[in-house]
């Protein structure tokens, strides 16, 4: 079987502002009818990716290929690409049901198809009722499924949206990132979806490119940028991680020796080459021993800092001589975890659950 | 808020008496049936009769109407282009470009009516083209209305979302459909302000007007001035009292307009 054509393929990606390199040499290939996200913080050229997709910049090298065919000499308003704007950028003249045909109508499609297209669009998200308002007559949420019809009417090959929910309270939020994935199974449209949120990427989405600095720094599925993270960047950017330094002692087939100031700790990852590396852990990883606890493997001195209560669970910031460290325990008993501030206790940092960093 | 003082209300009685109390006289006066002013005789609509009787105070507006539809038509085109490129294209001497625009604006009408003068003379002289009338009014019209409703069409498309546009663009409009169907109708209100603005301008003009009119091209303003040197006569009252209700009407078109455009941009 042929290898189906990417819906998006990216090749030596660069766009500069001036000084500031946007997008460095980014490569990227993403599948037919996948949810990929990019996340990164503001500034990390996740949403210049995007429009550079959509055709609303240009790049200053490089190849973007949508289904296959370069789309290097296709204005935007000829690619089968449409966006969710992060404002909406709803037509403030036009009332929903003419914002939702607005396409059809520019592709001159014939009234009666636009008719029932828009129908069946709107019914999908919702916004039947709304159909003689004016964008400045609905709420963040409904603005939001508008922005959405009037993309998705278009049956676009690819759905670009650009921190779609950013606007909206939280919980309108969780709830739209649930329609918005059970939305794109349906309809089997690619989407990329541009983020700052990494929550909100681990829920929705099949694939991750993590960015930073115009670059992709760490692609790959939710649990595997969770528990693999590869950077220093990674590993605080998804998640939170307890970093430590130290150097390689010994390397064994299956595991690494590494001396810290806490000690020698045994991770079960291959380390690279070099002597000095940094050990990642995740914070609900950290074994809090009850009290008759003896030394071993992997267990260390620590006190606690601070119990930070959050109702399913307790964060615990430690501290191993200068070493912080960050706990995070489920509340599955009640009352199991009663450990005071100011206790010493002993940790165990399981040696599968110790990450080689690459940097 | 806080109630005004006294002195603030008594301010505010004087101020306001000194800007309108001329006007009221004069609509006052156009109603009064003395014929050359002084005391109250009576109610009357007579002079309203005699004024559109007079078949040289008709042509006087005639002309103005003429000359304020023809030279708003050909501005508000010119101005709009000009507003909308220097807010969506970048080009060398923009800076400059748009520094010329205020010009116009800030020169005093005097200068530039000598300066319109001239140039049509000079013109003249070289093609023959340019004969002092109706069309050399027009063009010197056009010249001080263009940079008004350029200003303010481009402070409309200043204020609005560029990702509007862009989503037009990215639902499949091309460059002229994306003009025609979200960027001309947002701007809309914009062009009706600044166009209704040139009108009243235009209508009012009378220093330019008077440098650049030829024989038979007398407005109203030109009409008034010259009836006024020989005495004040009722019926230019009512003259003047019809033209205060023209710009009443415009400046309340305006203000609406201005107002729907601050709704629409709050989304």
């Amino acid at each position: 079987m042929a290898t189906p054509v990417p819906a998006i393929e990216v090749e030596k990606l660069t766009r500069r502002f001036g000084e500031v390199l946007a997008l460095d040499q980014i490569n990227l290939s993403i599948q037919q009818g996948e949810f990929f996200s990019l996340l990164g913080p503001s500034g990390c050229g996740k949403t210049t990716l995007l429009r550079i997709i959509a055709g609303l910049d240009i790049p200053d090298e490089g190849k973007v290929s949508i289904g296959g065919v370069d789309a290097g000499g296709l204005p935007a308003h000829r690619r089968p690409v449409n966006t969710v704007f992060q404002s909406y950028a709803l037509f403030p003249h036009l009332n929903v049901w003419e914002n939702v045909a607005f396409g059809l109508r520019m592709k001159k499609v014939p009234p009666p198809e636009i008719e029932q297209r828009v129908r069946k669009v709107m019914a999908l998200v919702e916004i039947e009722p709304l159909a003689q308002r004016k964008p400045n007559q609905l709420s963040g949420g409904q603005k939001q499924r508008v922005a959405l019809a009037r993309a998705i009417v278009n049956e676009p090959q690819v759905l670009l949206l650009d921190e779609p929910l950013g606007a909206l309270d939280l919980k309108l939020r969780k709830q739209l990132q649930i329609e918005l994935r059970s939305l794109q199974r349906r309809l089997g449209i690619t989407f990329i979806y541009v983020t700052h949120d990494q929550d909100e990427a681990l829920v929705l989405s099949d694939r991750i490119a993590v960015m930073r600095d115009g670059k992709v720094e760490q692609l790959g599925d939710a649990a595997a940028l969770y528990e693999h993270p590869r950077t220093r960047f990674v590993s605080q950017f998804l998640g939170s991680c307890s970093l430590i330094e130290g150097r390689v002692k010994q390397r064994n087939s299956n595991s690494t020796l590494v001396e810290t100031t806490l000690g020698e700790l045994k991770t079960a990852s291959a380390a690279p080459a070099r002597e000095k590396i940094t050990l990642a852990i995740r914070p609900e990883k950290v074994q809090l021993l009850p009290c008759p606890a003896v030394a071993g493997e992997n267990r260390i001195r620590a006190r606690i800092e601070q119990v930070i209560y959050v109702g399913s669970g307790t964060h615990y910031e430690l501290r191993a001589g200068t070493q912080p460290l960050r706990a995070e325990v489920m509340n599955s008993h009640a009352g199991s975890n009663s450990f005071q501030i100011g206790q010493e206790l002993l940790v165990c940092l399981p040696p599968e659950a110790l990450i080689v960093l690459d940097d | 808020m806080k109630r005004p003082s006294i002195v603030l209300w008594l301010n505010a009685v004087v101020l306001y008496t000194f800007l309108y109390a001329p006007i009221v006289v004069v609509i006052a006066y156009s109603f009064n049936s003395a014929k050359r002013g002084g005391p109250w005789r009576g109610f009357t609509t007579e002079w309203y009769a005699t004024l559109f009787n007079s078949s040289e105070k008709l042509s006087a507006v005639t002309n103005t109407l003429i000359l304020a539809v023809a030279s708003t038509a050909i501005s508000t085109v010119l101005g709009t282009l000009l507003g909308y490129g220097l807010s969506r294209f970048s080009f060398p001497g923009k800076k400059l470009f748009s520094w010329l625009m205020y010009i116009p604006v800030v020169v005093p009408d005097i200068v530039a009516a000598v300066a319109m003068l001239m140039f049509c003379s000079f013109v003249r002289n070289w093609t023959g083209l340019l004969e002092l009338g109706l069309t050399t009014m027009i063009i010197a019209h056009v010249t001080f209305q263009i940079p008004l409703i350029a200003i303010i069409v481009r402070s409309r498309l200043a204020g609005m979302d560029p990702a509007i546009e862009e989503a037009a663009h990215d639902l499949g409009a091309d460059a002229w459909q994306k003009f025609r169907y979200v960027t001309l109708p947002l701007m809309m209100p914009g062009v009706l302000a600044g166009s209704a603005l040139a009108f009243t301008m235009s209508i009012d003009d009378f220093v330019i007007s008077f440098f650049t009119a030829g024989p038979g091209a007398t407005t109203l303003p030109i009409l008034i001035y010259s009836s006024v040197k020989r005495g004040i006569t009722p019926d230019i009252n009512a003259l003047a009292t019809l033209i205060v209700l023209a710009s009443i009407i415009g400046t309340i078109t305006v203000t609406m307009l201005q107002r729907q455009g601050r709704d629409e941009r709050k989304l």
